[in-house]
């Protein structure tokens, strides 16, 4: 499984669909999280070198104190990826012992619909986004502000129409017609970080 | 006696409050501090290329 992972208290592992509909709000979970002075981790960002990728997205898991997790696909065909890996991170929670405890962040788009889609989860309300960039950072705001410092809804919203013209202007640079690589995760959370300290949301 | 409650409870108040290397919101909220831009660049071990394309990008 590779090297034991670094466990970071500041590590936000992303658990969302990677397809086109999803970019703009993956571009917004990016620019909360960024926001808030913490790291958005997922799997694109490791490399593949022959283990496979469930190994690689546990060893994420293990060293990240938070997940993120939208279970907003559930049309045709079934996804199952992202309630799988809900199910590693509570399996995570449930079973190791770690210096701070780990929890994790449920997104829907929905109200009411995970209750019929996934009924284990009975008692943990998920975020509902409604598909809405603004929606997702009111969500992950919520769950992880920590106290007065942290930015308004509106300041990142403001970041993220910048950060979706950078993503845009990623994807030309590199010819891509999708942010969902390894590189272009990494320029995204750059833009994201650099645009944070202009906006000073964060420090330098 | 009231003197000395008084500087007592500064004291406390003190040792409670003080949390090296903590900002003030996390000291209050009990959680790590806020990552700054170059340590959220490090952790996802963001190298120079990949900063300057992204500078780029956002129009520098």
């Amino acid at each position: 499984m590779g090297s034991h992972p670094i466990h970071d208290e500041q590590s936000v592992f992303l658990n969302v669909p990677f397809d086109k509909g999803y970019e703009h709000l993956f571009v917004a979970l990016i620019a909360s999280i960024v926001s808030l002075g913490r790291k958005p981790r997922c799997v694109l960002e490791i490399a593949e070198q022959g283990q496979g990728r469930l190994p690689r997205i546990i060893e994420h898991l293990e060293g990240c104190r938070v997940s993120i997790h939208d279970l907003s696909r559930v049309g045709q065909p079934a996804r199952f990826n992202m309630p799988f890996e809900l199910g590693l991170a509570y399996a995570l929670r449930r079973y190791k012992s770690s210096p701070s405890p780990y929890f994790f962040i449920l997104l829907e788009k929905v109200r009411h619909r995970l209750s019929r889609t996934l009924s284990d989860v009975a008692g943990h309300d998920p975020g509902i986004h409604r598909g809405r960039p603004l929606g997702i950072i009111s969500c992950v705001l919520d769950a992880l502000s920590t106290g007065e410092n942290d930015p308004t809804s509106q300041q990142v919203y403001a970041l993220w129409r910048k950060l979706m013209k950078a993503a845009r202007n990623l994807k030309l640079s590199e010819g891509r017609d999708t942010i969902f690589s390894r590189t272009l995760f990494k320029r995204l959370v750059a833009a994201a970080s650099e645009l944070g300290v202009r906006a000073q949301l964060i420090h330098k | 006696m009231a003197a000395k409650r008084k500087k007592f409870a500064k004291k406390k108040h003190r040792a409670l409050a003080y949390r090296p290397n903590r900002t003030r919101s996390a000291r209050k909220s009990h959680v790590a501090p806020a990552s700054s831009a170059t340590e959220i660049q490090e952790a996802l071990s963001i190298g120079k290329e990949d900063l300057r394309a992204a500078l780029h990008a956002i129009g520098d």
